[in-house]
Formats: C-alpha cells, structure tokens, sequence
C-alpha cells in the first residue's frame, strides 16, 4: 500500500411502493422477488463498483384505494435496517396480498407522497434516496379519496404540490435533491408519463402487467441508481 | 531555446476499471514538435446506462467517451501545431486575443464533438423501454489539457465539460483549472454531495464546452499538468488529500515510472469508479530535480494541513482546513 486514505462512504435509503390491488393478483409474487432482489442486486452492484456502503435500509409502503379499501388503503413500515433485519423485511413483503382496489387507477400518488416524506438517512458522506415504484395501473388525482374517513392529514394538497415535495434543481423539496432517485416500473398512464417527463431524476421502466424486466432493462436501472447522474 | 521536447520532461497514463472490460472512461494523449495534449472523458454511467446491441451491449455512456476522444484525436491531428492558437507568437499579445483563441479552439472541438455523436447516435439503432429525466443518449464528460511551446516557454489551456478535471501542480501546490459543472459550490462540498452533472456532452441535448483562460509558463517556472477523471480525485475526503496523495507518490519514487505505479496503486485502493488520468510535466529538467523542487511544498502540506486533519478528523476541522487551501487552490481559475 502506497498511500492509505480512508476513502468517502455511502448511505443508502430505499422506499418500496407496491400496488397490493386485486388486480395485481397474477403478477404480485414476481413484483415482491422484484423487490427482495433489488436491493440485494442493488448492493451488489455497489460492491462490484468498490462503493462503500455504511448504512442500508429499507422501508415498505403498499397502496390500493382509499374510497375502496378504507383502512387497508395505505401500509406503511419504518425503516428495516439491513442486513439487521432482512429476515423482517422479507416477512412484511411476503405478507402484502393482493385485494381490493375499486376502479381501475389506485392511490399511487399519495404513496409516493408518504414515500417523499420518509425520515432520510443525512448523515453519511454520500447519500443515495431511493423510492421504487410498482403498479400495473394509472393514479387517481391526488385527494380522489379526501372523502374516506382514513385518508391522511398533511397529505400534499394537489399533484402540483406533490411536486413541490419532490422539488427541482431551482426549487428543493423535501428530499436530498443529489441523493433522490425515483424508479417506476408502471404502464404508460397518467400520472407516471407526467412524472417521467418532468420530475428530475426519475427512470421510469414501461412495465406490461404480467411480464417481468428483461435483464437487460434492468442492468440499465441499477447501473443508473448506483452511478453519479 | 529549448525545443519543446526538451521542455517536456515525461508524460504518462494512468487507466483502470472498476469492473473488469466494463470501464467507461477514456482517454487521448498525444504530443507534436511544438505541442502536447492529454485528455480525459468519463461515460455517464448514470445517464447513459442504456445499452446497444448494434454495439455489442455496450453503453450508451461508453460509446460516448470513445467517441468523444476519436473526435479530441481529430481535431489535434487536423489542426497541427497551430491547435488552439491564432498562429502568433505568445509575447504582446492582450488577454482578449488569448481569450479569443482559446473560444475559438472550443468551438472547434465542440463541432468535432457534435459530429461524433451525431454518427454514433445515427447508427445506434435501436429503442429502450426506459425512459425519464435521468436517461440521456450518449453522455460523457471530458477535460482536456493542451500546451504549446512559446518563445519564453510555454503555454496552457484547457477545455472541459462535466466533473473531470485538469490540474496543475507546481512549487506553489495544486491548482483545479477547471470549475465542475455540478449542482454544487465549490471542489470540497461536490465531493460530499455527489451532485447531479448541469452539462455534459451529449448526443441529445446541447452542450458547452468551456475553456479556461491561456496560462504562460517560463522556462524557470516547471510544472505538472494533469486531466483526471473523477474516480480520481472524488472518493478522497478533500482537495488537500489529493495533493498529499500526488505528493507522497511522487517523493517516495524512484522514478517517473515508479511514480506512475504508485499513484495508480493509490487511486486504485481509494476509487469507486473508473479512473484515468493523463499526466504531462514540463520544464524540470530531470526527476530528483522535480522531487526536491517539490519537496518544501509537502512538507508545508503537511504541516499546514495532513497533520491537523490527522489529529482531528472531524467535518469541522476538514471544512476549516478548506476554506484556508481553497485561495491557493484556486488561484489559476
């Protein structure tokens, strides 16, 4: 050794949202390998790269409908701390069934909302935020269920709002804006595509229900999330 | 007068990968009667992850830094020895002039740059699924270092777009000549933040390639230049750990090629990416006068900085320490 430096670390925080609708019955058990193994592959490619990562966890938010579902519209965990608590986290995503829903778009966007709010990791020397979406459907406007007796306080007013938590270069938001990422693996249906087209740091994977993310698309994900942008 | 090559002591390249055959850096490093260039280019991996079959799976990002350095290759073989010059000679001539030059080579390499990826893009065929804010067709950094001869010795400028850098070290310390376009503010805060790149050169979206100002050097005034990538300098906890890393390599080596292996060796147990670093030194004459010409610098460095950062490692001390460096170590931007 010619020179010993200690050489800067990562902390790395993932959020997964998961459509549990009825609707994803057939395709629910491959999107929770999806998710089990992301994060496992998502490590790995942070080793192969040499990218020291301090901190690793976890957090779970399953989505239906709140005007369907009532209190099972939203599930929401803290953090699992990894690899600590793998043996939990694998349980709560195991346990997720696929039930309930109403009509066809879901409340993906107050996920996303509870998702953007999540109590970030600040204290690494490098932080990656990452949020991964699932969902074989479109959203419902932001406050479709104001009507449900469960439906949050301090839920992000408007679609325009939500955006404003999610923030831009010129206007931060909530989260880190070096550090956020934002992965959708959902059809082409509003409110992704006005996501994909105006959020920054987003990838959004144009998933057909029922079908997996060819190994290829899916190198390309996480070689994205664990690079510099 | 010296010749040029008499002016240029060595010149060398460091390169390595992080996956082994999956590297997205490149690089070009080439000299002439009156000239020399080295040059760096980082694929985005992050904005160019996408991959190609009509390039045998390989990525956008690393097409894009072979692409972008065949083009640097062009433009220096093309413009022979005059590259980035108005043809005069170096005295008299005012600042505006040499700025002029310098845009005028910018430009230059920019068109050169266009046309590249405008091929590459053309030919790559087919589609992805993938779509979003943060995939880009092609992206890659690149920094460049370009020195002429002079009649009073020689002269600088460089050109860069993204977070690669070029550097130039002398009896004074290092010296960034290159401002990172990155959302951050300033050499120390984007090696924490990991910022996202605010230009790039890419196939989808204009760029600029920016030029530093034309910097002249005497033949009594040597010097090492350097065009790094940020696998380099980015995995260090500050500046002033890079010019110790550079420093202690250079005085514990036998010789330009020993020192050459363990800079890379140091690189290669600190980087989380691919690195590449071309590296050009002028006007030293020979190594043990380049050694003991930098030898005060270390031991400054040392005192002024390593030591304390040493006894108190803490984020307050490293900022403190920073802000005490940062005049010096900008002192050529």
């Amino acid at each position: 050794m010619v020179f010993n430096k200690r050489s800067l670390s990562y902390g790395v925080d993932v959020v997964f949202c998961i459509d549990a609708t009825e609707s994803m019955d057939p395709f629910l058990d491959v999107v929770k390998e999806n998710a089990l193994n992301f994060y496992r592959d998502f490590m790995d490619v942070m080793e192969q790269k040499k990218k020291k990562v301090q901190q690793l966890r976890v957090r779970v938010v399953a989505f239906r409908d709140y005007m369907a579902d009532g209190r099972e519209a939203m599930l929401v965990t803290d953090f699992f701390e990894l690899p600590a608590q793998s043996r939990e986290l694998e349980m709560c995503i195991r346990s997720i069934e696929a039930k309930g829903g109403g009509d066809a778009p879901e409340d993906g966007l107050e996920a996303l909302a509870y998702a953007i709010k999540s109590d970030w990791n600040m204290d690494a020397d490098r932080k990656r935020h990452v949020i991964a979406l699932w969902s074989d459907d479109g959203t419902h406007e932001l406050g479709y269920g104001k009507p449900a007796r469960n439906y949050p306080r301090g839920m992000a007013e408007n679609f325009e709002q939500l955006t404003e938590w999610w923030g831009s270069k010129y206007a931060p938001g909530i989260m880190d804006e070096s550090a956020k990422r934002l992965i959708l693996f959902t059809p082409s249906k509003e409110s992704w595509t006005t996501i994909r087209s105006n959020w920054n740091n987003v990838i959004h994977y144009e998933s057909e229900a029922g079908k997996g993310i060819a190994g290829f698309d899916y190198e390309q994900i996480l070689n994205a999330i664990s690079n510099t942008i | 007068m010296k010749s040029f090559l008499q002016k240029l002591d060595f010149r060398f390249l460091i390169a390595g990968e992080m996956i082994s055959g999956r590297g997205e850096d490149c690089f070009y490093s080439a000299q002439k009667d009156n000239s020399a260039i080295a040059a760096v280019f980082d694929g985005c991996g992050g904005l160019g992850s996408r991959k190609y079959q009509n390039y045998k799976d390989h990525t956008g990002a690393y097409m894009a830094a072979r692409a972008a350095s065949g083009a640097v290759r062009d433009w220096y073989q093309e413009s022979g020895d005059e590259a980035g010059s108005a043809g005069e000679k170096g005295t008299g001539r005012r600042a505006g002039e040499d700025a002029g030059d310098t845009r005028k080579a910018a430009l230059q390499i920019s068109s050169y740059l266009t046309r590249a990826l405008d091929v590459v893009n053309g030919l790559a065929g087919q589609t992805s699924r993938i779509f979003g804010t943060m995939v880009r067709d092609f992206p890659t950094t690149a920094a460049a270092a370009l020195v002429r001869n002079s009649e009073q010795g020689t002269e600088v400028q460089c050109f860069w777009a993204g977070d690669s850098r070029v550097y130039l070290m002398n009896r004074e310390g290092l010296a960034q000549l290159t401002r990172d376009d990155v959302d951050g503010t300033n050499a120390m805060s984007n090696l924490r933040s990991d910022g996202a790149l605010t230009n790039v050169v890419a196939a989808d979206r204009e760029f600029v390639l920016h030029a530093g100002k034309k910097l002249r050097f005497g033949d009594k005034d040597p010097y090492m230049i350097f065009a790094a990538t940020d696998g380099c300098f980015g995995y260090l906890p500050t500046p002033m750990d890079f010019e110790d890393m550079i420093l202690t390599c250079l005085l514990k080596a036998e010789g330009p090629m020993d020192f050459r292996h363990r800079l890379e060796e140091s690189i290669s147990e600190t980087a989380g990416d691919d690195y590449t670093l071309a590296f050009m030194s002028f006007g030293f004459g020979d190594f043990r006068t380049m050694q003991e010409s930098m030898r005060p610098r270390k031991r400054t460095l040392q005192h002024d900085y390593m030591d304390w950062m040493e006894q108190d490692p803490s984020l307050e001390m490293q900022e403190r320490l920073w802000q005490e460096y940062r005049t010096n170590y900008e002192r050529l931007l």
